[in-house]
C-alpha cells in the first residue's frame, strides 16, 4: 500500500513537472485541491497501467465514477488502495 | 494502427479493406470475427468483450491512430408499436456501444499523442424520417455524445467526428424499399443514394493531417 502510494505520488510529480510538490496521502485527485488537471488524470492512469503490466496486473480505471463520495480519485490514498486491490486480485 | 468495429459487414467492411494497403495494422472488430485474418470478436453492445478486444489488440500494439465504430444495427418500427427488444437492441449497439468503445479504445489514441474517432450517424437525424424514432434516437445520441467526448479529448490532440450518410445499399437497409430511399434521397441536397467507396472517401478526409481541427461535427454525405 506504502509501495502504491509513493509509485502514485512520484507519477503525479512527474506528471506536473514538479518534484517539490506538497502530497499527502489525503490530497485530493479531483475537485478543489488536486494538483492534476482532467487530462493528467487520464495520463496518470494510463501510467499506472504501465506500471501494472511490467508488475503482471491490470489496472482497470474504466467505468470509474469521477463522484467526490464515491471515487478511487477521491485523495492518493483510494488510489492506492484500489491499485493494491486489483495488484491483489490478479 | 487503425481499429474499425463492424469490419465484416457492410460500410465497415469496405472501409476496413480499403484502408488495409495504407496503414501497417488495421484491426477490425466483428461479432463474427475469429480473432485471425485481422477479424477479432467484439460485441460492442458487451463491456467485457470490448476489454477483452482490447486487450487482444495491446498484445499488437498499445498505440493506435484511429477508431472507426462502424458497427451498428437499424430497424424500421412505428414509433408507438416498436417492439421493447428491437428497443433495447438498437440502443444497446448503436449508443451504448459508441460509448463502450470510445472508453476502452482512446487510451490507445492518447497513448499515440494524436488521433481520430469516427463515429457513425445517420441523415435521418436532421431529416426526422417516419418510422426510424429508435434508430434516429439512438444516431442523435452517438452525435451528442461525440460532442461532447471531441471537448474532453482535444487537449490529447484527438478529433471526434460523426459520418451521417444517407441512404447506402448495405444489408442495413434491406428492408427498405426503393420509394422509401427516393423519398429519403429527394430531401438531400444531392439527390443520389452513395455508395459505400462515397463513406471511404469521408473516412479518409477525416483520417487526413488536414482535418486535424475538424471535431465536434456530424457530417451529412448527401448533404441535409
Amino acid at each position: 500500500m506504502n509501495d502504491a502510494k509513493n509509485i502514485i505520488k512520484d507519477q503525479i510529480k512527474d506528471l506536473v513537472e514538479d518534484q517539490n510538490l506538497n502530497l499527502s496521502d489525503d490530497t485530493p485527485l479531483i475537485g478543489d485541491g488536486s494538483p492534476l488537471d482532467s487530462m493528467n488524470i487520464v495520463n496518470l492512469c494510463l501510467r499506472l497501467e504501465d506500471i501494472a503490466e511490467s508488475r503482471g496486473f491490470s489496472f482497470d480505471w474504466s467505468g470509474e465514477t469521477m463522484s467526490k463520495s464515491k471515487s478511487m480519485f477521491k485523495s492518493i490514498s483510494d488510489l492506492a488502495d484500489e491499485l493494491s486491490k486489483q495488484q491483489k486480485s490478479k | 494502427m487503425i481499429i474499425i468495429s463492424g469490419a465484416t459487414r457492410g460500410i465497415g467492411k469496405a472501409i476496413y479493406e480499403s484502408l488495409k494497403p495504407d496503414y501497417k495494422n488495421v484491426i477490425g472488430l466483428s461479432k463474427n470475427g475469429d480473432n485471425k485474418l485481422g477479424i477479432i470478436k467484439c460485441d460492442i453492445s458487451n463491456l467485457s468483450s470490448v476489454k477483452s478486444a482490447a486487450n487482444e489488440i495491446k498484445k499488437i500494439d498499445k498505440k493506435a491512430y484511429a477508431f472507426i465504430n462502424a458497427a451498428g444495427v437499424a430497424s424500421m418500427n412505428l414509433a408507438l408499436a416498436t417492439p421493447e427488444e428491437i428497443i433495447k437492441k438498437i440502443i444497446n449497439i448503436n449508443l451504448v456501444g459508441t460509448i463502450f468503445t470510445s472508453q476502452v479504445f482512446s487510451p490507445f489514441l492518447i497513448r499515440n499523442g494524436k488521433g481520430r474517432i469516427i463515429n457513425f450517424s445517420t441523415i435521418a437525424v436532421k431529416l426526422g424520417i417516419k418510422g426510424e424514432a429508435v434508430y434516429v434516437a439512438s444516431k442523435a445520441g452517438v452525435e451528442a455524445y461525440g460532442r461532447t467526448l471531441a471537448k474532453e479529448l482535444s487537449p490529447f490532440k484527438i478529433t471526434v467526428n460523426c459520418i451521417a450518410p444517407g441512404p447506402i445499399k448495405t444489408d442495413l437497409i434491406r428492408g427498405v424499399t426503393d420509394k422509401q430511399i427516393r423519398n429519403i434521397t429527394d430531401q438531400q441536397i444531392f439527390n443520389k443514394t452513395m455508395t459505400p467507396n462515397d463513406i471511404v472517401d469521408i473516412v479518409k478526409l477525416l483520417l487526413s493531417e488536414g482535418s486535424k481541427h475538424i471535431s465536434g461535427q456530424s457530417l451529412a454525405v448527401g448533404g441535409s
